[in-house]
């Protein structure tokens, strides 16, 4: 489900090699080299790979697990679980799968610690057949399930009627009438239930929302002896007939003020209106302009694998002529913030959030389709680990895997709500906005406001930041919670960081204020051009790259120099997609060695290779320099065994290729030992076209590729362990090399 | 020309005074970018003398313990993991309520200034008191030990964890809790 995350490998300990000339005959001769150097690195612990799951989904509105596949084509599968690696054997119907992209899991959360691997497996016969996986260390099956192979056909079709099933049809079923079908010219569809005649039901539907304590925005807390009124805006509408098993009579949307109307309507009828928590456009059969996209707000906590829509339900009998019913959520705590009955406003809230940014996002593209999207919210979603139906869902956030992927939000009472803070909301929304219509490599894990981080992490949450405040139209990045939400933390977007703090291309809070400015200060349509334009064609996403693209989206309105300008406050001095620094930029005395200790190449964010020319020998090395590299372990943030997402633990490579063929890539430590079971990761992709690339045949000491002449790629390491280095201090003499090995065998 | 100078020269330095007063301003406004999320706290901890979480000196054998969720980068988190496992006292007598015994543990603590905060909530209450706010202590296993009583299949515990000016928050049911 996550091709474009890049491809991950993970070393096998158990072929170590010892010398460089080792690795161009392979790794048979292991256990002789380990035993001959004593090897510096702490060993890891080995355990059988634990399978818990096989993810075969491929679309974001999914409820439950998919269970069928499309017969003779090609899947690729994701695996999940612990200790999993790219050397498992992996079969299907007895045929073998090439696994790639070892990388973490966010099923549970972005922090669960578990992975997953994709694999390929070739296309079976309609049946069902056995997907086995064996470990390697240990030759033992790990894990075992049946997948129903079906016709492609019926299942495109199944797939059909399923977004039939959750988008709204905005029109009439009554009996004669014409059915009124979506006009994407006008969110507000009254619908002509009998033209000319009958009678009319219009309203207004509210929802009603607490006020921040604070009025300088000083505070996160909710005064909830304080709330407004809000329109629920462009919220779907049905209108009943409950005298017929609640048959949908007609559906509608609200307007901008919250106002809906239905006309023709029958007197004397039992009626009832329904405001559900969806905003929804979708186009007509064969209109290929308009935005599309559907948000549905669902409770993860109801029984069943079809998860309800939260709706606002009001009865009345039609008199014939004009029937007002009026809606309004009701926030269900009391003046101190005690809950005293059912949080209706919640659903409505967060739907708020997500109509104003798509409302934005349509000023920059009018065309826009965006993937159908659960977003789950209950008032048990509670920052625990475990069942996210149970309301264990660790926090909330974004997950694109798992059996109920979507957008999770927090709502547990006196512990942690997130409904009405509309900059959490942004910031997740944006983590979906990243996935579906650009890219992120945001390696994940913990890291704070004040620490150096990887540069992907640091744009991948700093981006995350400034769209949602873009979005949801607030510089401040507010966050309520505890008992009665009256404490919290605010961030103000438009604030640099402090002098002390972390600052650079490496910190969140640095890259937040830069494109939270460009945004407010060139408008968001080139920022989401910008934004839409990293989807391909970049080496890895990085604030350089953003800029890099927001200028050549800004039609000359944003220059370089004018860019860099405002990138001075955050210690930001570069638009080159690389990173590259002129040379009469001075060093950044907060991570350089001389000043602050850290790494001696910290600044360089890529490592420009220059493979020779293959000779036509079955393995030859490529490169004996350009890609010695450190590891930075003193710096905050990169100093703990835990840091792996540190600035330093991920190093970045670059190089053309001068042959069409395998290319192999091979990674040793300082003593040219290779890095331990589980240490690295590795992900290549084509710069041209971003493309990741599926990366095979791990032999526990390296990888390979299929590379094509004259196109370029980039590699990305990143180190998992860097308690495999017990001295607190940098460590440098780490190599790359580029070969050439046996070709792959035909796909 | 002179005096035009010596205007210029008084404008310059008025202007200088309003950028220096405006640098002031701005300096203050920048403190109060983002608030401190464990002021609060860090506030009872200065008025009340808080008594230091206990060391845990066992091997920690993390098969025995649960760990709690990590926060949302997003969200700005402690860093602070924590561990906990709970004892059943029994039902109390002539009671509909159950005792507890939660065991925490707090590792990965860098500051000198981190406290642990926990609160019960979902019907759950604390023996004795309504909440405790301890200092942990940096490089070493932390240990706490809260006593709760709660109806059966409701309850749970909020355990907020500063340091760094950086707050977390999350949630322990009480065994068996059941959705409300």
């Amino acid at each position: 489900m996550t091709t474009d995350e890049g491809l991950i490998m993970k070393c096998s300990i158990g072929l170590v090699i010892t010398a460089f000339t080792l690795f161009l005959t392979g790794c048979g001769n292991s256990d002789t080299a380990a035993g001959a150097v004593k090897d510096p690195i702490m060993a890891i612990s080995e355990s059988d790979a634990v399978v818990e799951g096989v993810d075969l989904s491929d679309s974001l509105d999914q409820e439950g697990a998919v269970t069928q596949i499309a017969a003779n084509k090609t899947k690729t599968m994701t695996l999940y679980g612990t200790n999993l690696q790219l050397g498992l054997k992996v079969t299907f119907n007895g045929a073998t799968c090439l696994n790639h992209d070892l990388q973490a899991y966010d099923n549970q959360n972005e922090d669960s610690g578990k992975t997953e691997v994709l694999t390929d497996c070739p296309g079976q016969a309609i049946g069902t057949y056995a997907l086995k996986v064996s470990d390697p260390d240990s030759g033992k099956e790990v894990y075992s399930t049946n997948i129903e192979v079906v016709d492609g056909a019926t299942l495109q079709n199944q797939r059909q009627i399923r977004l039939a099933s959750i988008r709204p049809a905005y029109g009439s079923n009554l009996t004669g009438r014409a059915v009124y079908v979506n006009p994407m010219s006008a969110r507000h569809q009254a619908l002509q239930l009998t033209p000319g005649s009958g009678g009319t039901v219009t309203g207004l539907v509210k929802w009603q929302r607490p006020l921040l304590a604070t009025s300088n925005v000083t505070s996160a807390a909710l005064n909830y002896s304080q709330t407004e009124l809000m329109p629920g805006k462009g919220l779907v509408v049905k209108l009943l007939d409950a005298s017929s098993n609640d048959a949908v009579l007609g559906t509608t949307a609200t307007d901008a003020s919250g106002a809906y109307t239905f006309s023709g309507v029958p007197a004397s009828a039992s009626l009832k209106v329904q405001v559900v928590a969806q905003i929804a456009e979708t186009r007509a059969t064969g209109v290929t302009t308009g935005a599309q996209y559907n948000f549905m707000l669902r409770n993860n906590t109801a029984t069943g694998d079809a998860k309800p829509l939260y709706v606002l339900t009001q009865s009345f009998t039609s008199s014939g002529g004009t029937d007002t019913q009026n809606l309004t959520a009701q926030l269900g705590f009391d003046t101190s913030g005690n809950v005293t009955g059912t949080r209706e406003s919640a659903p409505f809230a967060i739907l708020d959030v997500i109509y104003n940014a798509v409302d934005k996002i349509k000023t920059a593209d009018s065309n826009v389709t965006l993937s159908d999207l659960n977003i789950y919210w209950s008032t048990e979603n509670r920052p625990g680990d475990g069942d996210k139906t149970t309301g264990l869902i660790g926090t909330s956030h974004f997950a694109d895997t798992g059996n109920f992927p979507g957008v999770f939000i927090l709502g547990k009472a006196d512990v942690d709500t997130d409904e009405f803070d509309r900059g959490v909301l942004g910031h997740e929304f944006g983590h979906y906005l990243q996935f579906v219509a650009s890219y992120s490599d945001n390696p994940g894990g913990s890291h704070g406001s004040n620490e150096f981080k990887d540069a992907s992490l640091a744009y991948g949450e700093g981006f995350g930041t400034a769209i949602g405040g873009l979005l949801s139209g607030s510089q401040f990045y507010a966050d309520s919670s505890e008992a009665k939400q009256a404490q919290g933390m605010v961030q103000d977007l438009t604030q640099a960081p402090a002098v002390g703090q972390a600052n650079g291309f490496y910190a969140e809070n640095s890259v937040a204020y830069l494109l939270y400015k460009l945004g407010t200060q060139y408008g968001f349509t080139p920022f989401w051009k910008a934004t839409t334009s990293l989807k391909t064609g970049h080496e890895s996403a990085t604030v350089f790259n953003f800029l890099d693209k927001f200028i050549a989206s800004s039609n000359g309105a944003a220059t370089s120099s004018a860019v860099l300008t405002l990138a001075q406050p955050v210690n930001i001095k570069s638009v080159d997609p690389l990173g590259i620094l002129d040379a009469s930029v001075q060093s950044d005395a907060a991570i350089n060695s001389a000043a602050s200790g850290g790494a001696a190449d910290l600044e360089l964010l890529y490592k420009v290779m220059s493979p020779q020319a293959p000779n036509g020998s079955d393995v030859q090395q490529l490169t004996s320099s350009g890609g010695d590299f450190c590891l930075n372990k003193k710096l905050k943030g990169s100093n703990k065994d835990t840091n792996s997402n540190g600035l330093g633990w991920t190093r970045r490579f670059t190089f053309t290729s001068n042959f069409t063929g395998t290319m192999g890539v091979k990674l040793f430590n300082a003593d040219k030992l290779a890095f331990p079971d589980g240490t690295l990761f590795v992900k290549i992709r084509e710069s041209s076209t971003g493309k990741s690339l599926p990366f095979y045949l791990w032999d526990g000491g390296a990888g390979r590729w299929s590379v094509t002449k004259d196109v370029k790629y980039s590699i990305t390491v990143q180190v998992l362990e860097p308690k495999i280095f017990t001295s607190s201090g940098n460590t440098c003499g780490n190599n790359l090399y580029l070969w050439q090995p046996i070709a792959l065998p035909a796909a | 020309m002179r005096m035009k100078n010596r205007k210029s020269m008084l404008q310059i330095g008025v202007l200088a005074l309003v950028a220096v007063l405006a640098g002031g301003y701005f300096t203050v406004h920048e403190k109060l970018n983002l608030k401190n999320p464990c002021a609060d706290l860090l506030t009872i901890s200065k008025e009340k003398n808080l008594i230091s979480a206990s060391e845990y000196k066992e091997n920690l054998d993390l098969g025995e313990w649960n760990k709690t969720a990590k926060v949302s980068p997003s969200k700005f988190p402690s860093g602070i993991d924590a561990f906990y496992k709970f004892e059943t006292d029994g039902a109390k007598e002539n009671s509909q309520e159950i005792a507890y015994k939660l065991s925490l543990l707090f590792t990965s603590v860098d500051d000198d200034g981190a406290i642990a905060y926990v609160y019960p909530h979902s019907g759950a209450s604390m023996v004795d008191h309504l909440n405790d706010i301890f200092l942990i202590q940096k490089r070493i296993v932390n240990q706490l030990t809260i006593k709760l009583v709660a109806k059966k299949s409701t309850g749970g515990v909020a355990v907020v964890t500063c340091q760094n000016g950086r707050k977390s928050v999350i949630s322990i049911d009480l065994p068996g809790y059941v959705l409300q």
